[in-house]
């Protein structure tokens, strides 16, 4: 991924009565003189076509300094507005444009989900062709780890970039990343993938469910998928339904449990970590000796668990 | 309800005091000696009785957490200790020569509780030893036909032990409300309504 201001500079505009416009324009072309080196280039330009249109914040017309308003359009197609008071202070100018930079230049927000929603793709496909290979993951171009397709493990070729799958899938964002078949998976010692699948998963719910979720009539756990701990807290819920293989995607949607991206990400997350059953058929109740105590819990238990969880300080989304 | 048990129970060695100690208010109370039953752990000291530890939760009503004796000879004293608790959290150490056998050890001994959705097991030093891995465990789990949480922690990491016990909540409460959806009966009720005359 390129960073976008690698193709053009940042195009500001000035929208403000004439006798102010002038003024902001010579302070814009001082600060935007001094910040020749740095790393957000700007240039002035149109309104029409502009990153960042600066007006006035209310009606300060008659105000000696009046404060203005940024009206930013992100790269990502999502506005943001900015209020910038002080304007003729020292660096009050040089402060905003650097905050109005980053919000132009913010990631775009389904970057990360179609990151990893391709990134799956491509295990996927290549995990069907080659059962047993190694893979090589580059990001930057850079050699980072090793993948094994016969049992889904990661050897790292660089600590700091696999560190967790975030720091792995946030550098693949920034950089770029290839997966590639480059020998056979002779059994590599490695850590599992499974931690950056689901996390994959987890992200790819915001571009919606993979594609064998959509078709299937049911799905059940088997058993209690070990990577949902500490995440969403509808979690528990979807879960619970998922043990006995009645539900499927749409009925889970149906019962509203979550918003659809949460559901859509833990469905995939399931999925890519191989935590459903292959088949449907309804488990084989256990046959036990021992009768359960009451599964009902008290008032009183419900009473106790949330004042634990608050004098523990466990909070959730 | 004033007091709330919570039991760790586990091999020695599995990390049970440490795990006490991480959210206990108090110093944990326990019952450490020598260890002389090196057949079951290398380690200097165990626990001979129980460890102890409290928490006073902000209504004033006081969380106990027990820790249960660890070596096979107590294994009578296990579901005993369960009584009564809030929930069980399993602690095991895949350092052990066979710590999916430790596991089945533990399931026999709380079934009661498992079925009500009250047990977590927790594995841990899954770092240095990643064999049997989680989806070995949770296999060993399916076999049985039982569905229970097994996560990785390290039990000197407080943010683990409150996680683990998140998820044992969840459990909880996900089970009340299956049970709430099957009229609220527990095992015994449903097989005195089926045997009854209609």
């Amino acid at each position: 991924m390129m960073n976008p201001q690698d193709t053009a500079p940042f195009c500001i505009a000035v929208a403000l009565p004439p006798h102010l416009k002038s003024l902001v324009e010579r302070l814009l072309q001082g600060v935007l003189r001094e910040q020749a080196d740095a790393d957000a280039r700007w240039c002035l330009g149109d309104a029409g076509s502009a990153d960042v249109v600066l007006r006035l914040h209310g009606d300060g017309t008659q105000a000696i300094s009046p404060n203005l308003l940024a009206d930013v359009r992100g790269r990502d197609g999502r506005r943001h507005s900015l209020t910038i008071e002080g304007v003729w202070r020292s660096g009050a100018m040089t402060a905003a444009l650097t905050r109005i930079a980053s919000l132009i230049g913010s990631e775009p927000a389904t970057a990360k989900p179609l990151l990893a929603l391709q990134w799956l793709q491509r295990w996927s496909e290549l995990r069907r062709q080659f059962p047993a290979a190694q893979l090589a993951l580059q990001v930057g171009g850079r050699l980072v780890a090793l993948l094994g397709t016969r049992q889904a493990t990661l050897q790292t070729m660089d600590r700091e970039l696999t560190a967790t799958p975030d720091t792995l899938i946030a550098a693949m964002a920034r950089d770029g990343w290839t997966l590639t078949p480059v020998g056979s998976d002779a059994a590599a010692p490695g850590a599992s993938l499974k931690p950056l699948l689901w996390q994959l998963g987890l992200l790819a719910g915001s571009l919606g469910a993979l594609p064998a979720l959509q078709s299937a009539a049911a799905l059940r756990l088997k058993g209690w998928p070990y990577l949902a701990a500490g995440g969403h807290r509808s979690f528990a819920e979807l879960i619970r339904h998922l043990r006995s293989g009645d539900n499927n995607r749409a009925s889970l949607l149906a019962l509203q449990l979550a918003p659809r991206n949460v559901v859509d990400g833990f469905l995939n997350a399931c999925a890519v970590c191989e935590f459903f059953h292959d088949d449907t058929a309804a488990p084989e109740p256990r046959a036990s000796a021992t009768p359960a105590i009451s599964a009902a819990a008290q008032p009183a238990d419900h009473a106790a668990i949330a004042a634990i969880r608050r004098t523990l300080g466990l909070v959730r989304p | 309800m004033s007091e709330i048990k919570l039991l760790f129970a586990g091999p020695m060695g599995a990390g049970k005091t440490t795990a006490i100690r991480a959210i206990s208010q108090i110093e944990p109370i326990h019952t450490e000696v020598a260890n002389t039953d090196f057949s079951e752990s290398g380690k200097a000291e165990t626990t001979v009785a129980l460890d102890y530890g409290e928490l006073v939760l902000d209504n004033g009503h006081t969380l106990r957490l027990y820790g249960s004796p660890g070596q096979r000879r107590f294994e009578f004293m296990w579901p005993l200790l369960a009584e009564g608790a809030l929930g069980v959290v399993v602690l095991l150490d895949n350092s052990r020569p066979d710590p999916l056998d430790d596991l089945q050890v533990f399931l026999d001994a709380f079934a009661r509780q498992i079925g009500a959705g009250r047990v977590v097991v927790a594995v841990g030093r899954l770092d240095t030893h990643p064999q049997p891995g989680l989806d070995d465990y949770v296999e060993a789990i399916a076999a049985r036909g039982e569905f229970l949480p097994v996560l990785d922690v390290d039990v000197r990491r407080r943010a683990d032990v409150t996680g683990l016990l998140d998820v044992l909540f969840d459990q909880i409460e996900a089970q009340a409300t299956d049970a709430a959806a099957d009229g609220g009966e527990d095992e015994w009720m449903q097989l005195v309504r089926r045997a009854r005359p209609q």
